[in-house]
């Protein structure tokens, strides 16, 4: 399956926490009676199943609503009409999504399951898998980037922090699905179970609701950049360079610092809902390492190269 | 036998500690102030301007290796191609890390004439880019310019992200075995200090240590590995401010 991530924010992996919430929370057990023949008798079978509460449309009306929030907070170029804008970029996610049926799948099969495995922990499970399977192609994307601008490495360095935050967010959401949904597998009846699912979606919720408005944060500093730097609508999802003189340093600054705090509030969450979430140490033998850390520790001054 | 022998006091962090924790730099004599800290239960805090020189120290460096890669190095590699009609989308040969030894060789004597900048930069840069192209072509990886680049800086940005997060457990969070100590500086002290020959951000990290001695009349041990600015002056720093400064490995015996 194609990985279309791009600079403007959206890729068709990365939808927040929307997508987990529409598969993980925005959902209700129910039992399900039907009748069945066996050797010539009548059995009643009763399964457990899910049903969503919401329609799948909600992702589009959550896009749209997302970038008519994003560029109703900056300022766009006169070479733009906003609401032009906000169709263009609203419609490039969902189509990106539609194209994601590996995702509906997963989603899916959470509807259609009877109980007999664990649905959600499936569907939280894949998702984790497949984040972790595109995390070193996500770094290459912004290292890309990196190499066709003049942003400082430090800025895009934030940006890959949100792809570790994101990462220990899938962990946490895994550890409390598999527990609640455990404890629920044990209930002795359905209200118990239905009990123990809300359970779940209480707890889950906070924590989506975290890592969405860090994600809008996110989006919206990705958006800001590339807006400034697109000469036409073409250009939006890739613009040639990115040019620093393009945007106004006080904006962008302003932009950066309330990601940057978001970033932080949202790692703090996490840790708070996951005390052992602490990373792991840096490995010193590696070359990058190693020269990394002989640089830092040199004077300021010493950071120069100057050749005849 | 150490233990109940009296320990009272705590340990004032400077950056070079701090950041050799997060880098996993001088382990044995990191691990050693940890365990000396929480087996005597004596605190290690940082102050505002050590935290401030660390995000410093690695925003700084990460930008300044970033534009080394993306125009120095990118720059002499397409043009030492084009001198020699090489197409520069072709994969990377050994005249590739010939040609960044050209590179290195104008640094170096561009500082051997006018003594601008210090040879460790290029050194380290040097060592980095040539083993990781080098450790390449030995794999038999056929990778052009732009994709040795875009490796160089994944890399970067992997290690980055890494230390951005260990910072935040460590010191933001204050997750591990820091506490994070706001001291009021007193421009009397900073100026005692500097006129030490201690310059900026030394000064105030050291300044604040004093200022919570002077405050708590808790002994407090200045920790760093900074041998060249501030160890090298710790008799005098201790002689007219009362304040010992020492390497990690010792910081538990100054505190009797």
């Amino acid at each position: 399956m194609e990985v279309s991530l791009t600079l403007s924010g959206l890729s068709s992996i990365e939808y927040g926490g929307s997508a987990l919430r529409y598969g993980l929370v925005d959902i209700r057990p129910v039992e399900v009676s039907a009748t069945i023949k066996r050797f010539g008798m009548k059995f009643r079978r009763i399964t457990r199943t899910f049903e969503h509460l919401k329609p799948m449309q909600s992702f589009a009306d959550m896009v749209t609503f997302q970038n008519e929030a994003i560029l109703g907070t900056i300022e766009i170029p006169k070479w733009f009409d906003a609401a032009k804008l906000i169709k263009i970029l609203s419609e490039h996610s969902i189509e990106s999504y539609e194209k994601d049926t590996e995702w509906k799948k997963a989603v899916e099969d959470v509807r259609q399951s009877d109980h007999k495995g664990k649905p959600l922990l499936s569907l939280i499970q894949f998702a984790k898998n497949r984040f972790e399977s595109r995390r070193d192609y996500y770094v290459e994307i912004e290292a890309e980037r990196f190499l066709r601008s003049n942003l400082p490495l430090s800025f895009y360095n934030k940006l890959v922090i949100f792809d570790n935050t994101y990462n220990d967010f899938l962990g946490i959401m895994e550890n409390k699905v598999r527990m609640h949904e455990f404890l629920a597998s044990c209930a002795r009846n359905f209200e118990m179970y239905k009990k123990r699912i809300t359970q779940m979606q209480v707890s889950l919720s906070p924590i989506i609701d975290k890592i969405d408005e860090c994600f809008f944060s996110y989006v919206r500093l990705k958006r800001y950049v590339s807006i400034w730097n697109a000469r036409d609508y073409g250009e939006l999802f890739d613009p040639k360079f990115l040019d620093i003189k393009n945007v106004d340093f006080g904006e962008f600054q302003g932009i950066f610092n309330e990601y940057n705090g978001k970033l932080r509030e949202t790692k703090e969450t996490l840790l708070r809902y996951d005390p052992k979430l602490l990373h792991q140490g840096i490995d010193s033998k590696e070359q990058t390492t190693r020269m990394f850390s002989n640089m830092v520790m040199l004077p300021s001054k010493s950071l120069t190269l100057k050749a005849d | 036998m150490l233990s109940g022998t009296g320990f009272v006091g705590c340990f004032f962090l400077d950056t070079s500690v701090v950041l050799s924790s997060i880098l996993g730099q001088n382990t044995p004599r990191i691990e050693k102030l940890k365990k000396d800290s929480s087996s005597h239960n004596i605190p290690c805090y940082i102050c505002d301007s050590v935290q401030q020189e660390i995000d410093k120290k690695v925003k700084e460096t990460s930008d300044f290796l970033g534009n080394v890669v993306r125009e120095t190095i990118k720059y002499h590699l397409e043009e030492s191609r084009k001198k020699r009609n090489v197409s520069v989308s072709g994969p990377m040969t050994s005249d590739d890390i010939l040609a960044l030894e050209g590179l290195f060789y104008c640094f170096y004597s561009a500082r051997k004439k006018t003594r601008v900048g210090l040879a460790p930069p290029i050194a380290l840069i040097e060592e980095w880019t040539i083993s990781f192209l080098a450790e390449m072509l030995d794999k038999g990886v056929k990778i052009d310019i732009d994709s040795f680049l875009r490796e160089l800086v994944k890399s970067l940005l992997k290690l980055t992200s890494e230390i951005g997060d260990l910072y935040d457990d460590l010191v933001t969070f204050q997750k591990g075995f820091v506490k994070v100590k706001n001291v009021t500086l007193d421009s009397r002290i900073v100026s005692g200090v500097e006129m030490l020959g201690i310059h900026k951000p030394d000064c105030d990290h050291i300044a604040s240590a004093i200022i919570h001695q002077i405050g708590t009349t808790e002994k407090t041990v200045f920790v760093t590995f900074d041998f060249n600015s501030i160890l090298d002056q710790r008799d005098a720093i201790q002689k007219q401010f009362s304040i010992e400064c020492c390497d990690p490995l010792y910081a538990l015996h100054h505190v009797v």
